[in-house]
């Protein structure tokens, strides 16, 4: 039986003394994409981070595809270049658009050659690639969603970790990054986890869906039932307000 | 002439390798108080801001008093020499780099570095990433320390000795003149002091554009 992409037991994490996340059993299934929903400051964004191990678990246990959270440093960065990670406003490093896809790969120290081929690949996945000469502080936001995209794509990640990609995006940027993503899942067999409170955006991506309100998962499972027919009342009404809207 | 030129010479000599020294130093420690939180973190930084107001003649004192041949490094022999003239000035950068660098970095998008770790960075890499995107602020920093080495007198006096031909440097030189009522030699010399001044800066300015936007 295959290990879930990420297993959660009992994790919990503080922002200061205020407990923003606490989840009391959730896998999330490997080579799908799951949604993460919820209104704005249901713990979407900290539970990304959790996985990220980019803050603290106050307790619990964590596992990626059976591997155990680290405690060291050293560890924590292994378990990161296994994951790629797109935030909302994604930030881009000065220099060119290569170089800003490049980045990870410089960190893992890969040959030139071979980042030159990834950089070209990552930025072919996202129609990107006839700027990829172009200064990272040029691009317009949907350009620059899709280099960090690109850049997140170029690792070949086990796990893609999205924070509303699509966020603030013209539709035509956002069906863009959107494919790009469904690209990946379908055609590489990558791991999805995406954050959203597009519940139209989740519908058309999700194979599965959880479901977080005031820090706590209240619904998972698959996607259409999660997504259509939600059994308990916080997603029923962030449903009913989404479709009404 | 070659008086004067040989002037220019030891200040550029002094005031370059304090500015390097201080300003290497200046910013790792500027990086690290930035960057990371650590207990003692808010004292040491209020130190360094003291630090950086702190008069060059005190600066001056404290290697005086380290250098002369009762202090701890009296053994070395290096006091009245440019070797001590550039130990002060380091001391005098240093803090002024630090505190500058310190702040650039703090107020450096978060996101920098958080993009870094999450990109697989270790910590050295994202400080290093961070540097990066500073990297114009961190020039500004050390133009700033330079300035400070290149315009003080106080401190060079007292641990150089302002001896022609061996510690005097150009602020000296415009102290020893202008005391000597030389006003016309004391007026020259502030104007090359000023013309050398813009042209350091204006390469540690090309220094700030190798990092594109």
């Amino acid at each position: 039986m295959t290990a879930p992409a990420f297993s959660l037991r009992d994790v919990a994490v503080d922002l200061g003394r205020r407990r923003v996340l606490e989840v009391q059993s959730l896998d999330i299934t490997p080579a799908c994409v799951t949604v993460v929903l919820g209104p704005n400051g249901a713990g979407k964004t900290t539970l990304l981070r959790a996985l990220g191990l980019l803050v603290p678990l106050a307790k619990g246990s964590l596992e990626l595809f059976g591997t155990a959270r680290p405690l060291g440093a050293a560890g924590a960065v292994a378990w990161r270049r296994r994951l790629g990670w797109v935030e909302q406003r994604p930030y881009l490093f000065r220099g060119t658009v290569a170089a800003n896809v490049a980045y990870p790969l410089r960190l893992r120290g890969l040959s030139p050659g071979e980042i030159e081929a990834r950089v070209a690949g990552a930025l072919a996945m996202v129609d990107m690639l006839e700027l990829c000469g172009r200064r990272a502080a040029e691009l317009s936001g949907g350009e620059a969603q899709r280099v960090a995209l690109a850049r997140a794509l170029a690792t070949a990640p086990e796990v893609l970790l999205l924070d509303e990609p699509t966020a603030n995006l013209d539709p035509a940027s956002a069906g863009r990054v959107e494919e790009a993503v469904r690209r990946y899942a379908r055609h590489n067999g990558g791991t999805v986890v995406l954050v959203t409170h597009g519940l139209f955006l989740a519908r058309r991506l999700a194979d599965k869906a959880i479901f977080l309100e005031g820090g706590t998962v209240v619904e998972s499972g698959e996607a259409g039932r999660v997504l259509h027919d939600p059994q308990t009342g916080p997603a029923r009404a962030f449903v009913a307000g989404e479709t009404a809207n | 002439m070659t008086g004067f030129l040989n002037i220019i010479l030891l200040s550029l000599l002094v005031s370059g390798v304090a500015t390097l020294a201080g300003g290497f130093l200046g910013s790792l420690a500027g990086l690290a108080l930035g960057l990371w939180d650590f207990p003692g973190r808010p004292s040491l930084l209020r130190l360094i801001r003291t630090l950086m107001g702190m008069p060059p003649v005190v600066a001056g004192l404290l290697v005086y008093l380290a250098l002369s041949r009762r202090g701890p490094l009296g053994v070395l022999g290096l006091l009245f020499t440019p070797t001590a003239m550039i130990v002060a000035q380091t001391l005098l950068v240093f803090p002024i780099v630090t505190g500058m660098v310190a702040a650039i970095v703090a107020l450096t998008d978060a996101r920098a570095r958080q993009t870094a770790l999450a990109a697989g960075a270790t910590r050295t890499q994202a400080a290093l990433s961070v540097a990066w995107e500073a990297w114009p602020g961190m020039v500004a920093a050390v133009v700033a320390g330079f300035g400070r080495a290149i315009g003080e007198v106080g401190a060079v006096m007292l641990v150089g000795g302002n001896i022609g031909g061996r510690t005097r440097v150009m602020t000296g030189a415009i102290f020893l003149e202008t005391r000597q009522g030389n006003f016309s030699t004391a007026i020259l010399l502030g104007l090359i002091l000023l013309a050398v001044a813009f042209l350091v800066n204006l390469a540690l300015e090309r220094l700030e554009r190798l990092v594109p936007r």
